[in-house]
């Protein structure tokens, strides 16, 4: 072999090798890349979906704090309007027990007398604060009473704010008169009409 | 408890009983006349005595005031507020018992509620005004799968969220406990009313409990307008009260002890759901209830299938293989699914492949036990397909997070990704055109 | 003299009254002040028990009790068609009027519009004798029903002394007048009353030999009922009884229907009122509202009102059968009915037999059942009509040992036995083929040997043997699995699950399925027997079993119910040909092969 063709043919080895280490190389390039590209994608993907439930959860986490927030909001607000309510509450009281001179309490309590001896019939024994006992005392002794009927007014004073309450000779039935329970029975309607007051609602 | 020398109470009268420790119960007459009056105290007659109890007669029924403040609001099995806030302004004030809805009043159910559980929307479908039960057992999920409908409920088409009202009936703390945490998470709560009676609040208040509770369900939707849904559990523990009360009057039992009215008594709770004609809101009923042993076929369960309008049953099996929902969709049923569904509601194909899931199913539980017997080498090609039709369908379509929430079509498309399994000629119970337009599998 | 009393006791539905010693039994009162409906259910001494049909939250002792001197009625008359009334025959939409969505109490209505001005037309004339039933004339109730005018059944024979002129009159204007043979005068309106427990005379009871079409093939080809015949269905929840129910109230070839909702589902009955309008009359052409009467008393309306509801449903049915007409009467359910009646008799403290129920059960549904039948009415001309009874009954834990069912199958000929299994597998109509059965068989195989084919009963007859075999083999399949079978009984298998899905299941939504006519049920039941023989005889000439059942004539025959409707019914004929030609074509195949 002469050097000619040695030196052509160990050209075209190296050259052979080297388009062969080329393309590897290429091909390897290529391959990072698209290594590179797939996980750029799959990176992309996780990095959204870390995003998306992230989002959710601070869409949650959102709905969350609006909805119990505004809920202490309205909270607050129900216990402030339940004080003005209270309130409210005691100062009627506090009217309704200086009232007690007028005429129409004496129609009142003569109605309320009236009422007891017809639902719990026969004998009865009234109890009513201290101040109204004289008042209660005239009244009593001027409704009719036969030969089954009496009243008795007790001494035993009550801490109310007026009205009556009745209870048969036998101790078993009792008619709750007061202003107090009265009122009391009547407190839900009562509020409702406050808190349309106060919240500048029209009836 | 019998009250002596009473002449003017009336029937179902509201009773305050005041203890000789001044501690004050409520009740209601259920016998009048002849001088005595029946009445049942709602928190239990113990510590009573003969002498020294005083009785008050309100003269009125039982009612509940109701109002817009109720949302948010905690209350006890009776309506009294538990939650530490003051009672409630009342708008109104409702009779607990309410009033039997005219069926000529009412408007037909139609309108489809996504619940985003694949089992339900796809195959069982709650629509707006249904009463559809939950069946489980003892320890099964239910109170999760319930959580889940009343966090994601919602009406396709429009952005309106359902308020949620909930009576807990007889449940321990931590049920109730959980439910209320759900709804405060997914911030439903201010939209909720919970009623709470818990497994040692005295059993006789649970008679009233899904009644207030209902109340307030029927005034929040024909009053103001919005879309209630209603969930009661654990009805078994209503009835079971019921049945306390039965025995105690010494009334002639039906069935297994309960009292023969069981059945009017349950449907009127379960009737107070529904539309109403020129009114836009509605009332969705969800009861649950524990099967006892699981037997279907017990009076509670057997009774409400009869008023309810379907059910959803939970399997033991299932349950013990860890799926979630474990629904036996088998035993299932929801009668307005195909009222509720179609071309204009929901997919034109929406029902069709309801039923071929049905029927794959029922096919592949029929191979299951046929491979018992001559084993799987013994199946022939068709039979084989079932078989991975039927275990596909309870991990891929069945089997879903409990804060998973699927949208329609994606439910659809879970089921026609089972149904390709399948040949087309298997698919007998869907219409050509939506085979050519959804079908997956090789034609 | 109106009897007065006082409310002394309170217990739900019911009520003691005293100083109602002049009371009759069964006599509506009014109760309390706001006037509750009560009715008379027990007399002891001065001490009257009321059922009240309205809540009696509220009620007091010391209130008023006021007789009426009537016993519960309905009023009979035109109007009645079409609409829907509670169970003692006030209708709901003027209830709904007058209370809103929710049923209030002490609502007082008239059954129909009084005011209402109808074409009468008279069918006799001056001078002419009437008797009770008689027929005086028609006016047009609906467009699909002609409504006679009857002469209240309990009256005398007496000669007309004036009949209207064909004219526009309303219900309370007198359209005759008559005097009887001892010179009683007679006034005669459009309408009459009729106590509801009391069952309308007729003049002569005929033999049930025509079947009730109901165009439901398991119930017409299998197990059929008769006009004037008894049937009942029972079946746990989830059975699809209502879908039945609603199926023969739509389909059946009668000419009124009566639909009583009993203690069902208030939903139920919404759906019928939107649906009946829309739903076209196969016969007619005419909405089937037009024909149709509807009771309902939802499981959340007043309990005693339920207990009623079925003998205002029954009386009026029987009305219509006087006019001469076929009448269908579907009462769901019975169950809740006999619920009711146990019910008011614990409030009552009887003795209780099984279950709590009254001893007197049996009796009670003996007695309703009683009241159905093909008669010839009462007076002239001559008519004849029936009233065919269906009842739903919802046995407890589908046990059908219960007593409701127990004794509702004495009274009974049809049994359509509902099969929670079947449900569950989603076979509908869910009727178990082989625990259900029809006493009308015999009676009715001429109809169908007139009328459809004089070899309906046989293939009736081999078709079921088919069904009876599988039932056997099944059994031995669960133990063995099927290959133990021979070629031949798996060839019985085969058929039977054929038969299943294309004759027995029946789809209720598609629109061709809903109804099947009876032509075309005894074709298709012709061509499951054909196949069968073909295929018997394929076998025996050394046919593969294999190749038989993978013969696409097959889907063919599974289709047929919903692919073929009931006008084009020739097609089934070419079917039949296709049929042949596929077992010659393999026949000839096989011997190709061989």
């Amino acid at each position: 072999m002469s050097l000619n063709s040695l030196e052509r043919t160990l050209d075209k080895v190296l050259s052979q090798k080297e388009s062969e280490l080329i393309s590897e190389i290429d091909s390897a390039l290529q391959n990072s890349l698209k290594n590179l590209e797939s996980s750029k994608s799959t990176l992309q993907v996780e990095y959204d979906a870390i995003i998306e439930s992230s989002k959710k959860q601070a869409e949650n986490l959102k709905r969350q704090i609006i909805g119990s927030s505004t809920l202490n909001a309205r909270n607050k607000e129900l216990i402030i309007i339940e004080s003005a309510i209270d309130e409210i509450f005691t100062k009627a009281k506090e009217k309704l027990a200086q009232s007690n001179n007028e005429k129409n309490y004496e129609k009142l309590l003569t109605k309320m007398i009236q009422d007891s001896v017809s639902k719990l019939g026969s004998d009865i024994v009234i109890q009513c604060n201290k101040a109204d006992q004289k008042l209660v005392r005239k009244i009593s002794s001027q409704e009719p009473t036969g030969k089954n009927m009496k009243i008795s007014v007790s001494d035993d004073f009550l801490d109310i704010i007026g009205g009556i309450k009745a209870t048969s000779v036998d101790g078993t039935m009792t008619l709750d008169n007061t202003l107090d329970s009265n009122i009391e029975s009547l407190k839900p309607l009562i509020r409702k009409a406050i808190v349309q007051l106060l919240r500048g609602e029209k009836k | 408890m019998v009250i002596d020398g009473v002449t003017k109470a009336s029937f179902d009268e509201l009773v305050e009983i005041e203890t000789d420790e001044g501690e004050r119960r409520l009740g209601k007459v259920l016998e009048i006349g002849f001088g005595k009056a029946v009445v049942q105290v709602f928190e239990g007659t113990t510590g009573l005595a003969i002498t020294g109890t005083k009785v008050k007669f309100l003269g009125k029924t039982m009612t509940m005031p109701v109002s817009q403040e109720l949302l948010g609001r905690v209350f006890d099995g009776l309506g009294r507020p538990n939650d530490g806030l003051p009672d409630p302004v009342a708008d109104k004030f409702l009779d607990v018992n309410g009033e039997p809805m005219n069926p000529q009043s009412r408007e037909y159910p139609t309108s489809f509620i996504q619940t985003g559980v694949s089992v339900i929307d796809g195959m069982l479908t709650l629509v707006r005004g249904q009463k559809l039960p939950i069946f489980s057992g003892s320890g099964m999920s239910h109170n999760i799968l319930a959580a889940q409908i009343a966090r994601q409920a919602t009406v396709v088409g429009t952005n309106e969220d359902f308020a949620v009202v909930f009576a807990a009936i007889g449940v321990q703390y931590s049920e109730a406990q959980y439910f209320k945490r759900s709804l405060e998470e997914s911030g439903a709560l201010r939209r909720s009313v919970l009623f709470i009676n818990l497994a040692d609040d005295p059993a006789i208040e649970r008679i009233i409990t899904p009644r207030v509770a209902l109340t307030v369900a029927e005034y929040l939707a024909f009053d103001l307008g919005m879309h209630v849904l209603a969930i009661l559990t654990d009805m078994t523990n209503y009835a079971e009260a019921l049945r306390e009360i039965s025995a105690a009057r010494e009334e002639v039992p039906g069935r297994k002890g309960y009292p023969g009215y069981l059945y009017t008594d349950l449907a009127n709770n379960y009737e107070r759901a529904g539309r109403i004609k020129g009114k836009s809101g509605s009332v969705t009923q969800m009861p649950i209830l524990s099967m006892p042993a699981d037997d279907i076929t017990h009076p509670i369960p057997d009774l409400t299938g009869y008023i309810t309008e379907g059910q959803v049953v939970l399997g033991r099996d299932l349950f013990r293989k860890g799926i979630y929902p474990p629904v036996n969709v088998m035993m299932s049923l929801s009668r307005l699914m195909k009222d509720g569904v179609g071309e204009g509601k929901t997919r034109s194909d929406h029902m069709e492949v309801g039923n071929q899931l049905y029927d794959a199913y029922s096919r592949a539980q029929e191979v299951r036990a046929l491979a018992e017997i001559v084993g799987k080498a013994g199946l022939t090609g068709v039979d084989l397909k079932y078989l991975d039709a039927g275990d596909n369908f309870e991990t891929h379509f069945l089997k879903q997070s409990p804060d998973e929430n699927r949208n329609l079509d994606e439910t659809l498309s879970r089921a026609w990704d089972i149904l390709a399994a399948l040949p087309e000629g298997e698919l007998t119970k869907i219409k050509d055109k939506h085979i050519q337009q959804y079908y997956k599998g090789n034609k | 003299m109106v009897v007065k009393g006082r409310i002394v006791w309170v217990s739900g539905p019911a009520v003691k009254a005293d100083g109602m010693s002049s009371a009759k039994m069964y006599e509506t009162v009014e109760v309390g002040d706001s006037k509750l409906i009560g009715e008379v259910i027990r007399l002891t001494g001065d001490v009257a028990f009321i059922q009240v049909y309205e809540s009696t939250s509220g009620l007091k002792p010391g209130e008023d009790v006021i007789g009426t001197g009537q016993p519960l009625s309905v009023l009979l008359g035109p109007g009645i068609i079409g609409r829907i009334y509670d169970g003692i025959q006030r209708p709901l939409d003027e209830i709904a009027e007058k209370s809103g969505a929710f049923i209030g109490r002490g609502i007082t209505t008239s059954p129909v519009d009084m005011k209402k001005k109808y074409k009468f037309n008279p069918l006799v004339k001056k001078d002419d004798t009437i008797f009770g039933g008689s027929v005086l004339g028609t006016v047009e109730e609906t467009p699909l029903l002609t409504h006679k005018i009857l002469v209240p059944p309990n009256y005398p024979e007496s000669t007309l002394t004036d009949i209207a002129k064909e004219g526009e009159y309303d219900l309370e204007h007198v359209i005759g007048q008559a005097s009887s043979k001892n010179g009683d005068k007679i006034q005669l309106k459009m309408y009459h009353k009729w106590p509801v427990r009391k069952p309308r005379p007729y003049a002569e009871r005929y033999d049930p030999t025509v079947p009730l079409v109901t165009g439901q093939r398991i119930i017409d080809t299998y197990f059929p009922i008769a006009k004037g015949g008894t049937g009942a269905i029972p079946g746990g929840f989830g059975t699809g009884k209502t879908v039945t129910l609603h199926q023969i109230a739509k389909w059946a070839d009668s000419k009124v229907v009566v639909y009583i909702g009993c203690g069902e589902r208030g939903n139920e009955m919404t759906e019928v009122l939107v649906e009946f309008p829309h739903l076209i009359d196969p016969r007619s052409q005419r909405p089937l509202m037009e024909r149709t009467v509807l009771v309902a008393n939802t499981s959340n309306m007043p309990v005693a009102a339920r207990e009623a509801s079925i003998y205002t449903g029954v009386t009026m049915a029987e009305y219509y059968r006087d006019m001469g007409y076929d009448v269908v009467l579907v009462a769901d359910s019975t169950s809740r009915w006999a619920e009711a009646l146990r019910e008011m008799s614990g409030r009552l403290e009887e003795m209780p037999a099984e279950e709590g129920y009254p001893s007197y059960l049996a009796s009670r549904l003996a007695e309703f059942y009683e009241r159905a039948g093909r008669i010839r009415a009462l007076g002239s001309p001559d008519r004849s009509g029936s009233v065919t009874l269906v009842g739903a009954v919802s046995p407890s834990g589908a046990d059908f040992t219960e007593p409701v069912t127990t004794h509702t199958i004495r009274f009974i000929k049809t049994f359509w036995a509902l099969d929670t299994r079947l449900a569950y597998s989603r076979h509908y109509p869910s009727i178990n083929w082989m625990q259900s059965y029809s006493g009308y068989l015999e009676d009715i195989s001429k109809w169908w040997k007139e009328n459809v084919s004089p070899d309906w009963y046989d293939l009736r007859a081999e078709s079921y043997h088919i069904l009876q075999r599988e039932d056997t083999l099944k059994e031995i399949v669960r133990l063995l699995g099927p290959e133990a079978l021979p070629d031949e009984e798996k060839l019985v298998l085969e058929v039977a699950r054929m038969i299943k899905i294309g004759i027995l299941q029946q789809n209720s939504f598609d629109k061709v399925d809903t109804y099947c006519g009876p032509a075309k049920q005894l074709k298709l039941v012709r061509l499951m027997v054909k196949f069968y023989k073909e295929a018997q005889k394929a076998l025996k000439e050394g046919k593969s079993l294999a190749d038989i059942r993978a013969l696409p004539i097959i889907t063919t025959l599974l289709r047929a119910k919903f692919e073929v409707t009931d006008e084009e019914i020739s097609k089934l004929e070419e079917i039949d040909k296709q049929l042949s030609d596929s077992f010659k074509g393999n026949i000839e195949e096989v011997k190709v092969s061989v």
